[in-house]
């Protein structure tokens, strides 16, 4: 072999080995299994409209009379972070205490809480509708620099406890226009419940709201010590592990998990309106293009022309949708275990329309 | 519009490597630690493509193929590795080490 051949044959297999190691770690998520657990219809259907490029999915496809689930890339009884959805939860749990005389729609925060400055009157109401003036996530170098460093990492951007999170909200400035949408405020919001009910957030809203749904095997974790092998890993879109988001100041906002069973009944509880606190729905004020409950937004579909009812998720190895078309009289859950971009919800409100017919 | 910047900065850190394990040019490595440094940046530059802004879909083969070519790049750096001098030892290798904590950390 002459100098050329062998310089030749270096590169080759430099290039080659290095191909082959880009390959293995290529920045993307794991593609989903052809087939799964539960409905073969509905998970071919959920493979093509959501799309293959996750690790795992669930599906579900609620009427009043019927649930079909369908799990792809994992076992059914998985239980994904729905993210945001929390937040609906957290409308309903509101609502509730409403109806049962513990708190008002104008009860402030400093009635609740022992937390100064202006914070203290802002109601939970404003809260519940993003129109408290609080920013999305809580500011500051600190929370600047964790939010990049979990960027990086993977990592858990919100390990806060609910001191911490009051804290972070008194010192927040109340400018933000009203519907800004803040992970901050309903973090506020569920500590303020959970004084009012004088009991932890995760005991009151599994109390109140996941135990009489029938949502037993749901979970609302304030540390990864919490979870079991029943809880999925999701992944980065670049197809890193993600770490779990738990953590006891955030859960409000977005920390429970479920699997899709659970879910279904959710959703079937907000379609035949029989679940606690259900008024949460009612829209209150505009959130444009939706107009928003207590956390419960509400669109017109633009192909169907039908109302619907929805929230989404995003944690940083999830996304999530639940949205409810009680004119065609379906509901559709999607839980994806890959972080954002949110495909999600545009495939949810796609499903919404296949499940409940155009018009 | 981050993505396109993203897709400059990769681009120009796997051009650079290329240019410096050139054995003519302006940019071509006067030494070793040019050469490793040349190497650390390309490698460095696509963990930190695929931790921070990924390429989405299709996209993510032009990673690929990006570190393909930064095999390449370090396979003509050993071809020219014995014609050159070594450069300044001790900061490339704490430049090595700061590269290896950031795939680490991005891993």
């Amino acid at each position: 072999m002459n100098v050329s051949t062998r310089r030749t044959v270096l590169v080759a297999v430099c290039a080659a080995v290095a191909l082959a190691v880009a390959a293995l770690v290529r920045p993307a998520p794991s593609t989903l299994p052809r087939t799964g657990a539960g409905d073969p219809e509905l998970a071919a259907l959920a493979r093509e409209v959501v799309g293959p490029g996750r690790p795992a999915l669930a599906v579900a496809a609620v009427t009043a009379d019927s649930t079909r689930t369908a799990v792809l890339g994992a076992a059914p009884d998985t239980r994904f972070e729905i993210g945001s959805i929390t937040k609906g939860l957290t409308g309903l749990l509101f609502a509730d205490m409403v109806a049962r005389g513990e708190v008002t729609p104008a009860t402030t925060v400093g009635a609740l809480l022992p937390v100064p400055g202006p914070l203290a009157a802002v109601s939970l109401e404003q809260l519940a509708t993003h129109r408290s003036g609080l920013p999305s996530v809580p500011g500051g170098a600190g929370a600047f620099v964790r939010g990049w460093w979990s960027t990086l990492t993977a990592g858990n951007p919100y390990p806060y406890s609910t001191p911490e999170i009051l804290d972070a909200a008194a010192a927040a400035p109340l400018d933000a226009p009203p519907g800004t949408y803040s992970n901050l405020g309903f973090a506020v919001l569920g500590a303020a419940l959970a004084a009012a009910a004088d009991r932890p957030y995760p005991q009151l809203v599994t109390e109140r709201v996941l135990a009489p749904l029938g949502m037993t095997g749901a979970a609302v974790p304030t540390g990864v010590e919490q979870l079991g092998p029943r809880d999925v890993t999701g992944e980065t879109p670049g197809g890193r592990r993600a770490d779990r988001w738990v953590g006891e100041g955030i859960a409000p906002a977005g920390s429970v998990r479920a699997d899709v069973a659970d879910a279904a009944r959710l959703a079937r509880a907000l379609l035949v309106g029989d679940a606690p606190g259900i008024d949460a729905l009612r829209p209150r004020a505009d959130f444009a293009p939706d107009s928003i409950g207590w956390a419960w937004l509400s669109r017109p579909d633009p192909v169907t022309g039908r109302t619907v009812v929805w929230h989404n998720g995003g944690t940083g190895g999830f996304t999530s949708f639940l949205g409810v078309d009680r004119q065609a009289g379906v509901a559709v859950v999607v839980l994806s275990a890959v972080g954002a971009p949110d495909e999600t919800t545009p495939a949810g409100f796609a499903l919404l329309r296949q499940l409940g017919g155009t018009p | 519009m981050i993505a396109a910047a993203v897709g400059l900065v990769g681009a120009y850190a796997v051009g650079v490597l290329l240019l410096r394990t050139r054995s003519t040019g302006r940019l071509a490595a006067a030494d070793r630690a040019a050469l490793v440094r040349a190497a650390v940046d390309a490698v460095v530059v696509l963990a930190l493509v695929r931790a921070v802004a990924p390429p989405p879909g299709i996209w993510s083969w032009v990673w690929v193929i990006a570190a393909g070519v930064v095999g390449i790049g370090v396979a003509r750096a050993a071809l020219r590795w014995p014609h050159l001098p070594p450069g300044r030892v001790l900061p490339t290798a704490g430049y090595v080490a700061l590269g290896a904590l950031v795939l680490a950390v991005t891993a």
